[in-house]
């Protein structure tokens, strides 16, 4: 997908303006959030399970070459192939090769984090191939020609209204009447895709977990997309990343408890589903054909660094859902494929600091996120390492490289910087005297301060100093003195 | 040292926090009151800053010298008291992650994080104010609401992040303002949401910063409240001057001013003339 | 492929770089020993109860019987509840074809866009989830879970599993695909509003035989 997180700050004001994305956030806030509270407080347990979640990828990243062969031993002992991507372009080449031997026409997809990150809709198109999102949400922002804004809900951000606009646009000519309802559109999608379904060639879908042991590859979905894209075409093509595996099935219990609820507030997913290969002897159906890509594209590198924690991730957005700036601002500010906290971490380390240098900026380092995360990433930690490893190749913004010298530069001498505050202390106050009576414990505009006062009243002080009050006080009173 | 309740004395550095040195003393001057009224003796000695700022910057090189600097100037004290959860958390919780090589500094600011607590984490958690007899020994209840306000207000309450989520703070400014005060707090659905203060960020972001001030606004006018209690200045600043610039007459103070005894009438940001 | 066998050799030398396993094949001396926390939300020793309400709670429904021979009895009552009388064909697992249909055609091919209704069987259940699961095979094709509009799960009381950890045990071999299914299809993609019936089935139903010895 292409970076365009430079953008940032410009994308993020103008989200602010949207005033359907505030509405859209505010349901997907209240949705996602209170269900997650609702389900995890049942388990009452769910504190361990994230300790289990945490402790288990921690082990499986100390032995990712151990269980990604053991994965791929499996997984072609039941006749599937495994392929290995550098990165996103070999991945397409390689998806190309098993599209072009498999003289595919038209492939439908599931919803696949991974396929974004290597553009492979776009790949596939250039040479020709009819691509069809089955993921609804996919399918949404395919006819909007958008990407995701959310990674477990890519088309959070669209109204009602907008999708039946959508809808209306590239529907009609096909012959479909205009639609306005939740269930009318939702039939209309239905009826639309069970044709693409059923004539595709190829289906390519995400693999949510590895599972070593066994050689599956578990694909979570509600809506079923997964599974009809994956049993009916002849070829199904599973994009992944490494850092997806896990040990056994004993694990995937654990996690599947993690996942659902920390997603989308459900105890379970409508439709889990292992696959272990293509059609056996005598299935009468399921592909001929099943290909894993295991998509590197700077994992590997991550891997003993001091983010390394981020390959926990699960992908379950719960970061996303509990983080005010995100639901502020919405997915597409972020400029890449992974939004929020968890997109905050990556997107530097997967295109590069000096791009997105804004991203772990964009934090109040609240935590809410590093609260939620079923398998504990540390987020504010995380980004505050971002800050720092920017502030080392010089990157920081040099208003801020000023202001900071200048704090730290009086905070090593605290006697001036007693006198110097006193100083601005004094010229506070003689500014708040300037404002109309009834209004002089507030500042309204203050040079230097328009990123405060444009949008609030800088309170000001009425008296000087607490550490010369107290002082004066101390002498008034001949306190002793330590 | 001992933990046993009422029995325990000594002498507190008071961490003044900059904001509060700044901005508003009378947050210190009642947190003063308050820990003198419990028996110990409170000493502010010279400081300026503990770092935060640079630290959350990703200035550990800068954070150290002031990290080193401020463990020498309170390490001699018994405890260190904070009236802000996001400054006690610095020192409690970062200051040993910054000396990882280096050991002395790194003991030094472990023994020193050890004794270190926000105001209500120090006098309700350590000292065990009023949980045994009832008995907050506080200057006279609800001496810090204005006259005008006592008896129909209605109070609610933010939870600064990095007191709730760093060093577990919620229940503790409560059960301190019921005790002290009788104040019931009239919860708002989004106490535990960030304010959008975040420190340099409402500078950076002023946009999104805004838009986060506005969603907890929402969550203060839901419970009616006309005043507005919490545990950290920055954040207080940043409600009140977005309060105040939509022409609320929602008061905001510091949960310590309600029980240091101080007669505040304005509120921060608070109008003289009431 | 010379290309890709670089690739796969090149991300495993960076993995151990970090890992410190110096050829493929070491097994880690701790292959893992961590285990899972005790499933702390009980189902309780009636697995029926439990299991009914977690399908109710997602739109699923379910409807006992004493002997698998009255099975088309209670296809025929639910259609009817559902509007479906006159569905003539519908799909069958294999080992139901031979039951009584009456007037209805019953096949055990895999399905196509057509088919309305499947009747497929349950190689176990989930009480924790509400969950059937279900086994690819020759006698049950996957596609006939989730191409119909309406699936109706056959499931015998006694392979109802408190947690998903019992069944582990039982599976000899992994097959082909190995489906959790709790409830009918449904998305909230627009506007946060749950619809039923997104791709897979609109209409989810489980007929639970009571075995003679339930254990």
């Amino acid at each position: 997908m292409e970076v365009l997180t430079h953008n940032f700050k410009p994308a993020a004001k103008k989200a602010l303006l949207d005033q359907d994305l505030r509405a859209a956030m505010g349901r997907a806030e209240s949705g996602f959030v209170d269900t997650r509270k609702k389900v995890t407080d049942e388990l009452l347990n769910f504190e361990e399970f994230r300790s289990f979640g945490r402790d288990v990828k921690n082990h499986t990243l100390a032995n990712l070459d151990y269980y990604l062969e053991l994965f791929e031993k499996n997984v072609t002992a039941q006749g599937g192939h495994v392929h290995w991507a550098k990165n996103g372009e070999e991945a397409n080449r390689i998806i190309l090769d098993i599209c072009k031997q498999a003289d595919a026409r038209k492939i439908i997809k599931g919803k696949s984090m991974v396929s974004e990150e290597a553009g492979t809709n776009a790949a596939l198109e250039r040479q020709g191939y009819k691509v069809i999102e089955t993921d609804l949400g996919e399918y949404i922002i395919q006819l909007a020609g958008e990407t995701p804004s959310h990674i477990i809900a890519p088309a959070v951000h669209k109204s009602k209204k907008a999708v039946t606009e959508l809808f209306d646009r590239y529907h009609a000519p096909m012959g479909y009447e205009p639609v306005t309802e939740h269930e009318a559109i939702v039939n209309q999608a239905r009826q639309i895709l069970r044709d693409h379904f059923c004539s595709a060639d190829v289906g390519i879908t995400g693999g949510n977990f590895l599972v070593a042991e066994t050689g599956s590859v578990a694909i979570i979905t509600n809506e079923g997309n997964g599974d009809l894209t994956s049993c009916l075409p002849k070829v199904h093509i599973v994009t992944t990343s490494i850092e997806k595996v896990i040990p056994d099935m004993e694990a995937l219990g654990g996690f599947l408890r993690l996942l659902a609820r920390s997603a989308t507030g459900q105890i379970t997913s409508v439709y889990t589903t292992l696959f272990n290969g293509p059609k056996r002897d005598k299935d009468i159906d399921g592909p001929e054909e099943f290909h894993v890509v295991l998509l590197d594209n700077g994992r590997s590198e991550i891997l003993g660094s001091e983010y390394q924690d981020i390959l926990r991730c699960i992908r379950c957005g719960a970061c996303l859902n509990h983080c005010p700036v995100y639901t502020s601002i919405g997915g597409h500010a972020y400029g890449w494929v992974y939004p929020g906290p968890m997109g905050s971490v990556l997107t530097p380390i997967l295109v590069g600091r000096e791009n997105a240098g804004d991203l772990p900026n964009a934090c109040t380092l609240n935590g809410r996120c590093a609260s939620v995360c079923p398998v504990k990433i540390p987020l504010p930690s995380l980004l505050r390492k971002h800050r720092s490893d920017l502030v080392k190749a010089g990157s920081q913004g040099s208003a801020q490289k000023v202001t900071l010298s200048f704090w730290y530069a009086l905070a090593r001498r605290p006697v001036l910087y007693g006198v110097l505050m006193r100083v601005f202390n004094t010229v506070l106050r003689l500014f708040s005297q300037l404002g109309k009576a009834g209004q002089r414990g507030r500042i309204q505009n203050l040079p230097g301060a328009s990123a405060w006062t444009s949008s609030r009243d800088l309170p000001a002080p009425d008296k000087s100093t607490f550490q010369a009050l107290w002082k004066t006080a101390k002498v008034s009173s001949n306190r002793s003195v330590k | 040292m001992s933990s046993d309740t009422q029995t325990v004395s000594g002498n507190i550095g008071l961490f003044v926090t900059c904001l509060v040195d700044l901005f508003r003393p009378s947050v210190a001057f009642s947190a003063a009151r308050l820990l003198e009224i419990q028996g110990f003796s409170v000493s502010v000695p010279l400081q300026s800053c503990c770092g935060q700022p640079a630290y959350n910057s990703g200035d550990e090189g800068k954070t150290r010298v002031l990290a080193k600097q401020f463990i020498e100037q309170f390490e001699k004290f018994d405890y260190v008291v904070a009236p802000s959860g996001s400054c006690s958390a610095m020192v409690k919780i970062h200051y040993p992650d910054l000396f990882d090589s280096e050991p002395d500094w790194h003991k030094r600011s472990q023994q020193l994080a050890s004794r270190t607590f926000e105001l209500s984490e120090f006098l309700i958690d350590v000292l065990k104010v009023g949980l045994s007899d009832g008995d907050v020994k506080t200057s006279n209840g609800l001496a810090g609401l204005p006259d005008k306000l006592r008896g129909d207000s209605v109070i609610t309450y933010h939870d600064s992040c990095s007191g709730l989520r760093e060093l577990g703070i919620r229940s503790q400014p409560r059960e301190l303002l019921k005790q002290g005060c009788g104040v019931e707090i009239n919860e708002m659905s989004n106490s535990e949401i960030c304010c959008g203060f975040g420190g340099t960020f409402c500078v950076k972001f002023p946009e999104i910063s805004t838009r986060m001030v506005d969603n907890k606004i929402e969550g203060v006018v839901e419970t009616d409240a006309n005043i507005l209690l919490g545990g950290d200045l920055g954040c207080l600043m940043n409600i009140a001057g977005r309060l105040k610039r939509m022409g609320s007459k929602t008061r905001v103070y510091h949960y310590a001013e309600m029980l240091g005894g101080d007669s505040v009438d304005d509120g921060i940001a608070g109008e003289k003339d009431v | 492929m010379t290309q890709g066998s670089n690739s796969r050799q090149s991300i495993l030398n960076r993995i151990r770089n970090f890992t410190g396993r110096e050829e493929s094949g070491e097994v880690p001396e701790k292959l893992w020993s961590i285990p899972q926390p005790k499933y702390a939300v009980d189902p309780g020793e009636d697995l029926v109860a439990s299991f009914t309400l977690r399908l109710n709670a997602v739109h699923g429904t379910l409807r006992t019987i004493s002997d698998l021979s009255y099975l088309p009895v209670a296809v025929d009552d639910y259609l009817a509840e559902s509007g479906l009388s006159n569905v003539h064909e519908i799909l069958v697992h294999k080992a139901l074809v031979s039951l009584e249909w009456g007037n209805r055609s019953v096949s055990s091919r895999k399905a196509a866009k057509p088919d309305s209704v499947s009747v497929t069987r349950a190689y176990a259940g989930i009480s924790e989830t509400g969950t059937v699961v279900m086994i690819s095979s020759p006698d049950s094709p996957t596609t006939q879970s989730y191409l119909p509009d309406t699936n109706i799960v056959v499931l015998r009381e006694s392979r109802l599993l408190a947690t998903v950890e019992s069944l582990w045990p039982l599976l000899e071999n992994q097959p082909r695909a190995l489906n959790f299914i709790t409830g009918p299809s449904k998305t909230a993609d627009i506007e946060q509003t749950i619809v039923y019936g997104a791709h897979g089935p609109r209409r989810f139903h489980v007929i639970l035989i009571k075995d003679a010895d339930a254990n």
